[in-house]
């Protein structure tokens, strides 16, 4: 599934790369546990509401440059089916204002993925399992904004630890299959009480050395929902880092199907309504 | 030809001033925006001698967008300079419509009357069932598809049920192709060597005089119906239209152009497996156009067919893009021109340093017979809403094929282009 920025530092990140570390057990072979899959599954059901909107700024931030900015609007929606659809849709800069990515994520784990590019006026099927490479730009992984079933992972509690004052369950998974993932493994610090990650460390060639790091700067209950606000992802190699900030958010709306349509993908003016 | 002159420039003055009063009236209505679509800059030295030193493009577009309830418009209009300095030297300054409509929508219908893109097809580059649209082969083939497409003056009915899409067009009058100056190095026709675009070299075409055609008629129309499955797409297309880049026949010492009329039956398809994303489409053409031996016009059914790949390897960050595409004209006629053409096309695009700049490759490669086009360009795309450019042009091949006909046009040029 892709479900977008928002999604990404809030439900996303927390049902898909949800997984801790401590350094003593860094070096020792993955074995998962109960604790560590319970764990993870409830991160995955974390609620999250029947759908969702949000307006939000991602900003690419690189040492001595002026950052550049990429605003969007996303929608999710979660059947009653278990189909999860997903429409993204860039509102600046100028050069890329109206493309649109829609993705529809069947129950069964099969996904279905469209672009809308507006130079060319043209809906386009796009692979919907790719993994690598960038999405727009910023440090995130294409791999990074689908859905992550726990299942695809084993996982293990490794313990507690505090971050930013909060002292949070620590969770390691490593991938099931290696193909399924460009990370070796990921770690990630779980508030217990939002079931949110508030750290992910993501380890790509080295298994023992991360490559990334997601920071979260701020979460807030919105309509009852824990949300990730304001977080970092830092490319530990380059310094490189993107920043997503929620501008705004919004649950439980009652998006129609039809918003979840090519329609609606080449029509901008069609999700107008339902603007956060 | 003077009618249709006449007409666009009166639709030109009237997007003009439309997009005034919309900018001074209604700054404030809901949901306008007013925007400068593209800003290009681009300048360039020939290498080779094609009669000319080089060339440059000023290119501007603007264009307003808002509604109410139901109804929504569009007004746009571009202006384009081009120059050639060093030998044929011309400047010229073109004003063009871009999207002027009125649109109306209902919950599953949209109906929309004005000029308009209208892009059908799925593959890039070569899109056989593309032949709504209005070509603009002022540079040739130096600008990407979208770039090379302008929008016509339409009626569209767009009807969108549960999973597939019906889409009507009529296209009420006829405009053609947005053509090179005469003297450009990219004119199809040269007539001083005597050279065809796609025909050959004949020294009795020296000096030639070229006509444009009469527009003064409908352009066709045609109807798509599109399909989305899970886990592939696909459509299937009929149109009757009018093609607007034109075709040159000899009469009576001079080459006409013309327009022919064609229906084409198209069908489309499009999939993801094995890591990459296949386009599809197929066509049938009645008419397409052919010179026999004897400098006589006459047209024949065609085939076309083009199969591409989208794809990016290791999974990584750089996108390649394949299409292999064939061209067969049916006829037993001597005729000059090609009646098999196949090449294979694609790009390759390669962002590096954190998405800051980035490497593309566009390439033509004729099949069977010699025949290259390569673009590199090397683009700074860490301004956002700003590139900034330096690419080459790079033209190989024998006679009637593109690269051939353009063999001294080898270029680099440079470049500034901008959304705002």
């Amino acid at each position: 599934m892709l479900t977008g920025a928002a999604e990404l530092t809030g439900s996303l990140l927390a049902r898909g790369l949800a997984c801790v570390v401590s350094g003593f057990l860094l070096a020792s072979p993955a074995i998962a546990d109960e604790a560590g899959m319970a764990l993870a599954q409830r991160v995955y059901d974390r609620p999250d509401g029947d759908d969702a909107t949000s307006a939000v700024t991602m900003a690419l931030v690189e040492e001595g440059r002026s950052p550049r900015l990429r605003s969007m609007l996303l929608y999710r929606r979660s059947a009653p089916s278990g189909e999860v659809s997903t429409l993204i849709r860039f509102t600046e800069p100028a050069d890329i204002e109206g493309t649109g990515l829609l993705t529809i994520d069947a129950p069964d784990g099969a996904s279905n993925q469209w672009i809308y590019l507006p130079a060319m006026q043209r809906v386009r099927r796009v692979d919907s399992n790719r993994k690598g490479g960038r999405f727009v730009n910023s440090d995130y992984y294409y791999e990074d904004l689908r859905d992550r079933k726990p299942s695809m992972d084993e996982h293990r509690l490794l313990g507690r630890e505090t971050v930013g004052g909060v002292e949070c369950d620590v969770l390691e998974s490593m991938p099931v299959e290696a193909g399924n993932s460009v990370y070796k493994r990921r770690v990630s610090w779980i508030d217990p009480a939002s079931h949110l990650p508030l750290r992910v460390d993501f380890f790509e060639k080295d298994p023992q050395v991360p490559s990334k790091r997601l920071l979260v700067e701020r979460q807030e209950q919105v309509q009852g929902f824990w949300t990730v606000m304001d977080s970092t992802l830092t490319d530990l190699g380059s310094g490189h880092q993107t920043r997503l900030t929620v501008r705004s958010m919004a649950y439980d709306r009652g998006l129609p199907e039809r918003l979840f349509s090519s329609k609606a993908l080449e029509d901008e003016r069609m999700e107008r309504e339902f603007r956060p | 030809m003077r009618f249709m002159l006449q007409r666009r420039h009166r639709a030109v003055a009237t997007c003009v001033l439309a997009l005034g009063l919309t900018s001074m009236s209604q700054s404030h209505a809901e949901g306008l925006s007013v925007r400068a679509e593209t800003l290009r800059l681009e300048v360039g030295g020939f290498t080779d001698d094609p009669g000319s030193s080089g060339a440059g493009l000023l290119r501007g577009a603007v264009s307003a967008k808002g509604g109410s309830g139901d109804l929504e418009y569009a007004l746009g209009m571009r202006l384009d300079v081009l120059t050639q300095f060093g030998g044929r030297d011309f400047t010229r300054a073109r004003g063009d419509y871009t999207e002027n409509y009125l649109r109306w929508r209902g919950d599953d219908l949209r109906l929309t009357v004005g000029t308009q893109n209208v892009m059908w097809g799925r593959v890039d580059e070569i899109s056989p069932i593309d032949r709504m649209s209005r070509a603009d082969l002022t540079r040739a083939v130096l600008d990407k598809l979208p770039d090379r497409r302008r929008a016509v003056p339409a009626l569209r009915a767009e009807y969108f049920g549960e999973d597939y899409k019906l889409d009507a067009v009529l296209l009420p009058t006829f405009d053609d192709a947005v053509m090179p100056h005469r003297d450009s190095v990219w004119h199809p026709v040269d007539v001083r060597r005597g050279r065809i675009f796609g025909i050959g070299t004949f020294p009795a075409l020296v000096g030639v005089r070229v006509r444009e055609a009469d527009n003064d008629s409908s352009g066709g129309g045609g109807l798509r119906f599109t399909r989305e499955a899970d886990g592939m797409d696909y459509g299937l297309s009929i149109q009757r239209v009018r093609q607007s880049q034109p075709y040159y026949k000899l009469m009576g010492g001079t080459l006409q152009a013309v327009h022919p009329y064609s229906t084409t039956v198209g069908a489309e398809f499009e999939t993801e497996r094995g890591g990459a994303t296949w386009r599809m489409e197929a066509a049938w053409t009645s008419d397409v156009p052919l010179t026999t031996r004897s400098f006589g016009y006459r047209t024949a059914h065609g085939y076309d067919v083009v199969v591409g790949a989208e794809m990016f390897p290791g999974d990584g960050e750089t996108r390649v893009t394949l299409q292999l595409a064939a061209h067969r004209v049916m006829t037993d006629a001597a005729v000059l021109d090609r009646t098999e053409v196949y090449a294979l096309t694609g790009e390759i695009e390669h962002p590096f340093a954190l998405g800051r700049w980035r490497a593309d490759l566009r390439f033509v490669a004729g099949l069977g017979k010699r025949d290259f086009y390569l673009n590199p360009r090397l683009t700074y795309t860490g301004i956002d809403q700003h590139e900034i450019f330096i690419a080459a042009h790079l033209f190989s091949g024998a006679e009637r094929t593109l690269g051939g006909f353009y063999e001294r046009n080898d270029s680099v040029s440079v470049g500034w282009q901008a959304s705002f």
